[in-house]
């Protein structure tokens, strides 16, 4: 009963987001072409067709590939518009240079997931994929699969190069948790403000908040990731209360760009990340969190009092870990974010739809076609979708009451390890399917809900792709990276802050590449 | 005119006889060279015609032979990068350690091992420094993580306890060069015993029998019969270590650099990672191979003319 | 031996102390990957580092044999392993046997063009092109051909042939015996601890290699171990956040030590096996007397 409620909840609240997911409505009443020919009946195509799919697209890259026979996705696509679906997953890490090499040999993979819109541009650059323009007028139902702005993000130089790959989610990974269990202790309020927030953090380090007598508590920890993008856990959402954000933010204000990492503002948030720093609030292991699990070991073990998590963390999963580890079950809770001296109150941004599927410039007509029937069918039908989004009818999911029931909340350990490969078909599932992500904790739902309020609009310097021509692009990223971290931890004083811009324009050519920026958002029209 | 034409053929018939001559001679040796060969110059000398690639502005589609000459363009590009001259420093820096600490540790292990009598501690020992070799780079980086962190660290916990202020290792810049020199040899210590354990095992025995019948000291006997012993693998090693001199270990750096540390062990592979290899700049990345390659020829070159002196050249 | 002086008792001690202390510092963190492999996680995360677990549990063990198709995988790298292993062995002898010979014509120009390749290469693409065209893409072959012989082991080897006393051999040359003969009876005999440590480097090289296989081979049925423990290591750091799969089955800590404990154990195995070879002096004196 409870569960329908959170349902229910989730579904409203998707709706107040606006019509970023339109066409995904339950209740829409148009039955596709696709689906009509979905299960049990023969595809339209009468010749076979050999399809190879570079799928680094997948939800698991480590599970392993299963034998034709068990892999129910795979024939159903195969029998859906009449392939020989050859998937590859590349390793993590690889990826890259697999597809390089495939490629240069001639190989080019038939469809190609691609993560990134920079990785799109470049590839349609080299002449490696083919322009779909002419040929998406007939899949209609695809197109009102995926929204405008999805959309926007497949075009480059006026052409349509590619399809969405799959729906981003926003307003679940970048959740802010807090212990209110030291809260209340310390007869504290949920922070609102920064200031707010730095003295709570002060107390969480000082007041011995888990009563253990010892001085080993913190206020917040974060990191940044091996290439030392800040952008990435905790670090990012604290700019954000000033409205600033580290490289490749980059906003539109004013018919100007505006490079969020070299606005007067960061100044404010570093500024503030370094009186942290100084008053010894923020857990010093944070310079060695560079992947997001060793964040999550913090959270369990509860020795930090504030931290930027997902908000599945809530689940009973974890919190059963939680409990292990530390004996107890601390008290997170999920809490908006603060709002900031311009009033910015942001979780994070609307995620750009920066991965895609891309087809081969090798492919002819007929291919391109039957790739974007595949596509059509795997994205839009009916019928198959819970097979792709949930897995295989029976284990993962089961009709009850005429109803999909999800139940891979509900699987074994070991049933789950059996059957990891039902993630590299997931890509269909809905970023509004409550059904596919079925929290099991009420909390987890409402703090997803609560959460959607505070996903502020996507930057538009999402947008931009690399001059090719800008050799310094590596060394200024770096550069950039470096010194918002010395003058977050003080090691260069924020009075230097001039020098960092003027360094910036003098030895990395920063000029060059804001060029190259406002020459994109005028073709792009984001700017006169 | 008819003269010299005569001249010159009688030569060239009698070079070619003797060229035929020398192959009938040594056919067996000839023959058993072949296969190899063959092998380096398809696999190794075929693929090198894409040593062009560096001259190139490399495109995926038009491939090897179409896309754009651009002169030196890759190679301008590596030496104007800003950070140029503070990579080459690093990776200088690091490989001469290396060379230094990472050739000379495994030596005095395999001679410290040689000094046990006792076989099956010498088996042991020599079994389990041989294990680190197995653990790739993302392990031992976690295990230092787990050691030298700074708040959760083991070590940095022991120092608390001390009432020390701990240290964090893996993120100063003076810590970064150490730590990796000191993985490097630890991690490699065991593996690079094998060869001159192997070598060791090589000398006579009766050598040293002789030389203790002379009554030459332990050191003396050191110095007369085990090192001479092992002087060719020593020399060999070193040559083959130098052709390498500007790869200072990329899988180890990349996992141990980080923002803080990087300006210190920032090196030419995890550059070329960066700026060639995940933009799609492939002439770049392989005008930096070319140069790396140049640079360790000419001191292959140069330290196998100074071997000669010591009768340890490799040709 | 038994008659040691004071000094050489000392010098004993120390030698003794040093080894016991390097081989502490090479034990301790491998026993701490086997500890980490069959400790609850909650142990793990609780204690930091766990050396002798508390609890022991077998269940990480269980998933990397179950989800990650192991079984497959060690067929693909015993056979790349013990026949690469075989034929490489086989070609780096043959052919630096002759380069040994000081006396053989053109032998520096072929030793030159040999260490160039250390040196100078294609680089990825051009040698995967070559690959593609010799029709071995896909192939277990692949894993094996392409580096069929070693420069630097063949270095290696031709130095330490170069070292055996010219004397032995020449006498067995001059009883008639034929350069095949002699290579065989003579040379191999007396070489035995340079051809098991250059076995050993090549048996290791083909087990831990894994990028010739991510490049060159797209069907995941054809992948060594070293792929899979890769994938299994990698993967953790990206999948979660990136996306937000619901399977919750990211691979845990312990998992991951357990994918290395069993993809290093077999290889670890063979050195205590060829360690009888470098028993000083032993094949010297046998072949003499």
């Amino acid at each position: 009963m409870q569960r329908k409620a959170i349902t229910f909840a989730i579904l409203t609240a998707m709706v107040g987001v606006g019509t970023v997911l339109s066409g995904c409505g339950e209740q829409k009443e148009v039955t596709s072409t696709a689906s009509s020919n979905s299960q049990g009946q023969s595809s339209p195509f009468e010749t076979k067709l050999k399809i190879s799919m570079f799928n680094q697209g997948t939800f698991n890259a480590a599970a392993p590939i299963p034998p034709r026979e068990e892999d129910i996705q795979r024939q159903m696509l195969e029998k859906a518009v009449n392939i020989d679906l050859e998937m590859l997953i590349p390793q993590s890490g690889q990826a890259t240079t697999k597809l390089n090499t495939l490629i240069a040999g001639g190989d080019i993979p038939d469809l190609i997931f691609l993560k990134s819109r920079a990785d799109l541009a470049q590839y349609y650059d080299q002449g490696v994929l083919a322009d779909l323009t002419p040929y998406l007028d007939q899949f209609p139902e695809l197109q009102k699969r995926f929204s405008n702005d999805s959309w926007e993000a497949m075009s480059y130089q006026g052409k349509t190069i590619g399809v969405p790959g799959y729906d981003n989610v926003n307003g679940i990974s970048r959740s802010f948790f807090i212990r209110n269990d030291w809260l209340k202790k310390l007869n504290m309020e949920v922070p609102t403000t920064p200031d707010e927030l730095f003295d709570v953090m002060k107390a969480f380090t000082e007041k011995d908040p888990d009563g253990n007598g010892k001085n080993d508590t913190y206020g917040f920890i974060g990191g940044m990731n091996k290439e030392g993008n800040l952008q990435t856990y905790g670090f990012d959402s604290l700019m954000w209360m000033f409205g600033v954000n580290p490289p490749s933010a980059i906003d539109v204000k004013d018919n100007e760009p505006v490079f969020l990492y070299t606005d007067p503002k960061m100044k404010e948030a570093l500024a503030y990340i370094n009186k942290m720093m100084e008053a010894k609030v923020v857990d010093p292991d944070w310079v060695t969190m560079n992947t997001p699990d060793l964040l999550d070991q913090k959270l369990f073990k509860g020795k930090v009092g504030f931290m930027i998590r997902d908000a599945r963390r809530l689940e009973p999963d974890y919190q059963q870990k939680m409990k292990e580890i530390s004996g107890e079950v601390p008290e997170w809770i999920v809490i908006p974010p603060m709002t900031g001296p311009y009033g910015d109150q942001i979780v994070e941004r609307k995620s750009f739809q920066g991965n895609s599927w891309a087809i081969s410039k090798k492919a002819n007509k007929d291919k391109i076609i039957r790739i974007l029937s595949m596509l059509n069918y795997l994205f839009t039908d009916k019928e198959a979708y819970p097979n792709f989004a949930y897995g295989i009818k029976g284990i993962h999911w089961d009709l009850v009451d005429g109803k999909i029931k999800n139940k891979t909340s509900e699987l074994s350990k070991e049933m789950k390890e059996k059957y990891l490969w039902v993630d590299h078909y997931r890509m269909p599932r809905r970023g509004d399917d409550a059904e596919y992500f079925s929290f099991q904790n009420p909390k987890t739902a409402e703090a997803f809900e609560n959460n959607q309020k505070y996903v502020a609009a996507t930057l538009p310097g999402n947008l931009l792709t690399e001059d090719p021509s800008d050799s310094l692009a590596a060394d200024r990223q770096r550069y950039i990276n470096e010194s918002l971290v010395k003058f977050m931890t003080g090691k260069e004083p924020l009075s230097s802050w001039d020098n960092f811009l003027n360094t910036l324009e003098t030895k990395f050519d920063m000029q060059k590449y804001k060029d190259s920026v406002i020459k994109q958002f005028k073709e792009a029209g984001l700017i006169k | 005119m008819q003269a010299k034409l005569a001249a010159d053929a009688i030569p060239l018939t009698k070079k070619r006889n003797s060229w035929l001559r020398t192959i009938k001679k040594y056919k067996v040796m000839y023959a058993l060279l072949l296969p190899a060969l063959v092998y380096f110059a398809v696999f190794k000398y075929i693929p090198m015609a894409g040593i062009i690639i560096a001259f190139k502005n490399y495109n995926l589609a038009l491939g090897l032979w179409d896309s754009p000459w651009v002169g030196f363009r890759n190679f301008t590009d590596f030496m104007n990068g800003v950070y140029f001259w503070d990579i080459m420093r690093n990776t200088i820096i690091i490989s001469l350690y290396k060379l230094l600490f990472g050739f000379s540790a495994p030596i005095i292990l395999a001679l410290l091992l040689n000094e046990v009598y006792t076989q099956w501690f010498k088996k042991i020992v020599q079994t389990i420094t041989y294990l680190p070799h197995f653990l790739s780079w993302v392990i031992v980086y976690g295990m230092m993580v787990a050691l030298l962190a700074p708040g959760d660290g083991l070590f940095n916990m022991i120092l608390k306890e001390a009432g020390v202020e701990p240290i964090s290792f893996l993120t100063e810049p003076a810590w970064g060069r150490l730590l990796i020199i000191l993985s490097e040899i630890w991690k490699d210590i065991g593996w690079g015993a094998i060869l001159y354990l192997a070598a060791l095992a090589g000398i006579d025995p009766s050598l040293y029998e002789a030389a203790r019948i002379d009554g030459a000291s332990k050191w003396r006997q050191l110095w007369h019969v085990t090192l001479p012993g092992i002087r060719g693998v020593m020399i060999l090693m070193l040559i083959l270590k130098l052709s390498h001199i500007l790869d200072a270990g990329f899988d180890q750096i990349f996992m141990f650099a980080n923002s803080f540390n990087q300006e210190k062990i920032d090196i030419i592979d995890t550059w070329v990672y960066r700026e060639g290899l995940e933009r799609l700049k492939i002439g770049l990345a392989t005008a930096v191979g070319l140069f790396k390659a140049v640079i360790g020829f000419v001191l292959v070159l140069a330290a196998n003319k100074l071997a000669k002196k010591f009768d340890g050249q490799i040709w | 031996m038994i008659n040691l002086t004071i000094g050489e008792k000392i010098w004993q001690a120390v030698v003794y102390f040093i080894l016991i202390l390097l081989a502490l510092l090479c034990l301790l963190p491998f026993l701490y990957v086997v500890a980490v492999s069959v400790t609850p996680e909650s142990e793990v995360l609780r204690r930091g580092i766990v050396i002798i677990p508390e609890s022991f549990t077998f269940l990480a063990y269980k998933e990397v044999f179950i989800s990650h198709g192991i079984g497959q995988a060690y067929k693909i790298t015993l056979f790349r392993t013990i026949v690469g292993t075989a034929l490489n062995v086989f070609f780096t002898v043959i052919a630096a046997y002759p380069l040994s010979k000081k006396y053989l014509p053109g032998r520096s120009p072929f030793l030159l063009f040999i260490v160039f390749t250390m040196m100078f290469g294609g680089g990825l693409i051009p040698t995967y092109l070559l690959v593609r065209s010799l029709g071995l893409l896909n192939s277990p072959w692949v894993l094996i051909i392409p580096h069929l012989i070693s420069a630097f082991n063949l270095v290696i080897i031709k130095g330490f042939f170069e070292q055996l006393p010219a004397e032995i051999e020449e006498s067995a040359r001059v009883d008639g015996a034929s350069e095949l003969q002699s290579l065989w009876r003579i040379i191999l005999p007396l070489s035995l601890p340079v051809l098991s440590t250059i076995s050993l480097f090549y048996a290791v090289g083909h087990w831990n290699s894994y990028f010739d296989a991510i490049v060159y081979i797209n069907d995941s049925n054809l992948m060594p171990l070293q792929v899979i423990l890769r994938n299994i290591l990698l993967n953790v750091a990206t999948q979660s956040a990136d996306s937000l799969a619901n399977s919750g089955a990211v691979s845990t800590f312990a998992v991951q030590m357990a994918a290395v404990v069993v993809t290093t154990v077999p290889i670890l195995i063979v050195y205590p096996f060829m360690q009888k070879h470098f028993t000083k002096g032993v094949l010297l004196g046998s072949v003499k007397g």
